[in-house]
């Protein structure tokens, strides 16, 4: 099966002055397909993914996009493909959202980089596709946590991208913007994008991720799909902490709840 | 798109600095301790050169020159402010941030306080020389601190500048210790920084400095926007931040190194007048820089215009004039909410 578009083998990284390493792990992203990166803090999620979007360079592997070495591509020819969002985006400056998501067009334009028609365009769908056309005169100091993610992600989507690759998303977003934030990714793969995502929260993987990948201490610990993922067993060890594995009782994906100790006091003031 | 810089927005904006830099240009040469009439001037200048009036030889020997280098020199430090404040993400980045305004002092206070050391090499008087190597010196040291195999550290850069700053105002304190009492006039009159040359020639010298540095810095306009949102978001719209950060540095360094050299160190331009033109018109990089160049030369041209008019026949230092006049308007400016 060769259309994955990003292929990811044997990676491994090392930082200066610290023991902790990612030691070989692959992972492969191929079109309608959302890859879900879980594992406890400090497991290394965010490190693959950087390397997967080459803003690392890995110390062992290979990662090749579209059959390409992905170190020997200039940045714009990347991001003509893959779309990146980092963890916790801050701007120094406040531009309104209509700026933020036209300089995503950034690779497809030349010299001075100012709009033409079918940028308008563009821009307009990925304002829709990400329900971000009513903030579109916001400045960013006005928008929500939820808000300024979804900017943030229509400015990604703006570069059409192939591959979209998003560090913790969701992560601060109440109930309600983190399954719409993820709604948006599934209707995306639904369209043909290639989508991974680092995440904590292993219920919202486990309803919208086709495939997870389970890393714990810079390695892989299980790759597959949720139901083979999202297990009583693994998490427990992974985490150190016992989880109770159950069923949705709609979706019918798996769900893992903590099983805490019991409050030490019953009777608490109210 | 309201909010977006298109082409015609981008001209029309552009047109409204360069119209207020005109303006400027045109009618600060008229104006000064001896005031020029500009018929005369205008007439002369279609004759022959020995039967030009007096007027006319203040004109050009006086009056352009030291317009013309305010306006460089304003120019460059607004738009190496700009630059520096969002690569280094810190709006109190200034030219003067890299250290190498006051290395350039320490090159500049050495020359004077050697009297062995006062000559003139080609187009370069012996204070402008040391100035330059004096700001090389310490250029090449922060590069090699802030170096990374990716780009530069920008926060080690930053720190690295600060301290080479505080180092070199030390050193200079202590030439000032040592120097001969009848020294002392001229440094202290060099830190007030001063735009009073005469003729061509030490303009001239900056230049090769001076115009690529501005080229250097210029050539960032599509690029900074991203660096505003980070590094890492840069990087994946597809942005070579390493080189981005490496052309910015030099760029910003040459331009100041060159501009210090030979006006000495003008504070607050560089730091004013980029948060300014953001308050006009916004915050893209693509119109930012050019606005911020036009509008910083027209400032310092304008500032010194006042300098050499308010007390006639006294000069006063321009330094002064920038932050008397800049400040007030900038906190009036951040008064007034958008």
């Amino acid at each position: 099966m060769n259309n994955n578009l990003l292929c990811l083998e044997n990676i491994g990284y090392d930082y200066p002055q610290t023991r902790w390493r990612l030691q070989n792990v692959s992972l492969n992203i191929s079109p309608r397909c959302i890859v879900g990166i879980i594992g406890p803090n400090g497991a290394g999620k965010s490190t693959l993914l950087k390397i997967a979007a080459g803003i690392l360079q890995p110390h062992a592997g290979s990662v090749e996009l579209m059959q390409k070495n992905l170190a020997r591509l200039p940045r714009r020819h990347i991001a003509q493909s893959l779309g990146y969002l980092p963890q916790n985006v801050t701007s120094t400056f406040d531009y309104r959202v209509e700026e933020i998501v036209a300089m995503g067009r950034f690779p497809h334009q030349t010299g001075m980089g100012f709009l033409r028609p079918s940028d308008l365009q563009l821009i307009e769908k990925c304002l829709a596709q990400t329900e971000t056309a009513p903030l579109r005169h916001r400045p960013l100091s006005q928008l929500s946590g939820g808000e300024r993610q979804r900017v943030f992600l229509a400015s990604v989507l703006t570069q059409q991208p192939r591959i979209l690759l998003l560090d913790e998303p969701t992560t601060g977003l109440d109930l309600h913007h983190q399954v719409t934030f993820f709604s948006a990714l599934d209707r995306l793969a639904h369209d043909g994008l290639a989508v991974a995502v680092v995440t904590h929260d292993l219920n919202l993987a486990s309803q919208f991720c086709h495939h997870l990948l389970l890393l714990r201490d810079g390695q892989s610990v299980i790759e597959g799909p949720p139901a083979a993922v999202i297990n009583q067993k693994i998490l427990s060890d992974v985490y150190r902490q016992s989880v109770h594995i159950s069923v949705h009782p709609v979706t019918g994906k798996p769900i893992a709840l903590p099983l805490a100790p019991p409050p030490q006091s019953k009777d608490r003031p109210a | 798109m309201k909010h977006s810089l298109t082409r015609s927005r981008f001209l029309a904006y552009l047109s409204f600095y360069l119209l207020f830099a005109a303006v400027v240009l045109c009618l600060a040469p008229f104006v000064g301790g001896e005031s020029i009439d500009p018929a005369r001037v205008l007439s002369d200048l279609r004759s022959e050169q020995p039967s030009w009036s007096t007027d006319t030889k203040i004109f050009i020997d006086y009056r352009i020159p030291r317009i013309l280098l305010g306006f460089l020199v304003g120019g460059s430090l607004a738009l190496i402010g700009s630059v520096f404040q969002v690569i280094f993400r810190n709006p109190l980045a200034a030219p003067s941030t890299l250290g190498v305004t006051a290395a350039g002092s320490v090159g500049a206070f050495i020359s004077i306080a050697v009297p062995s050391l006062t000559f003139s090499w080609g187009p370069f008087s012996s204070v402008q020389l040391f100035a330059l190597i004096g700001s090389g010196l310490i250029l090449f040291l922060i590069y090699l601190i802030a170096r990374r195999s990716q780009g530069l550290a920008m926060h080690t850069l930053l720190l690295a500048g600060v301290t080479t700053g505080i180092f070199c105002s030390a050193l200079v304190l202590l030439i000032q210790y040592l120097a001969r009492p009848d020294r002392l006039v001229e440094m202290t009159r060099w830190t007030m920084g001063g735009l009073d040359i005469v003729g061509y020639r030490h303009l001239a010298a900056i230049l090769p400095f001076l115009m690529p540095g501005i080229g250097l810095l210029l050539m960032q306009m599509p690029s900074l926007n991203h660096l505003a949102l980070g590094e890492e978001m840069a990087l994946g719209h597809g942005i070579d931040v390493a080189s981005v950060q490496r052309q910015s540095f030099w760029g910003g360094g040459l331009a100041t190194a060159a501009a210090v050299s030979l006006a000495g160190p003008i504070y607050f331009v560089g730091l004013i007048v980029p948060h300014i033109v953001r308050r006009l018109t916004g915050f893209d990089h693509r119109l930012l820089l050019p606005a911020s160049f036009l509008a910083g030369g027209a400032f310092l041209v304008a500032c010194d215009t006042l300098a050499r008019t308010l007390f006639a026949p006294t000069e006063m230092p321009v330094g002064v004039i920038t932050a008397i006049l800049g400040g007030p308007f900038f906190i009036y400016l951040l008064l007034k909410k958008r």
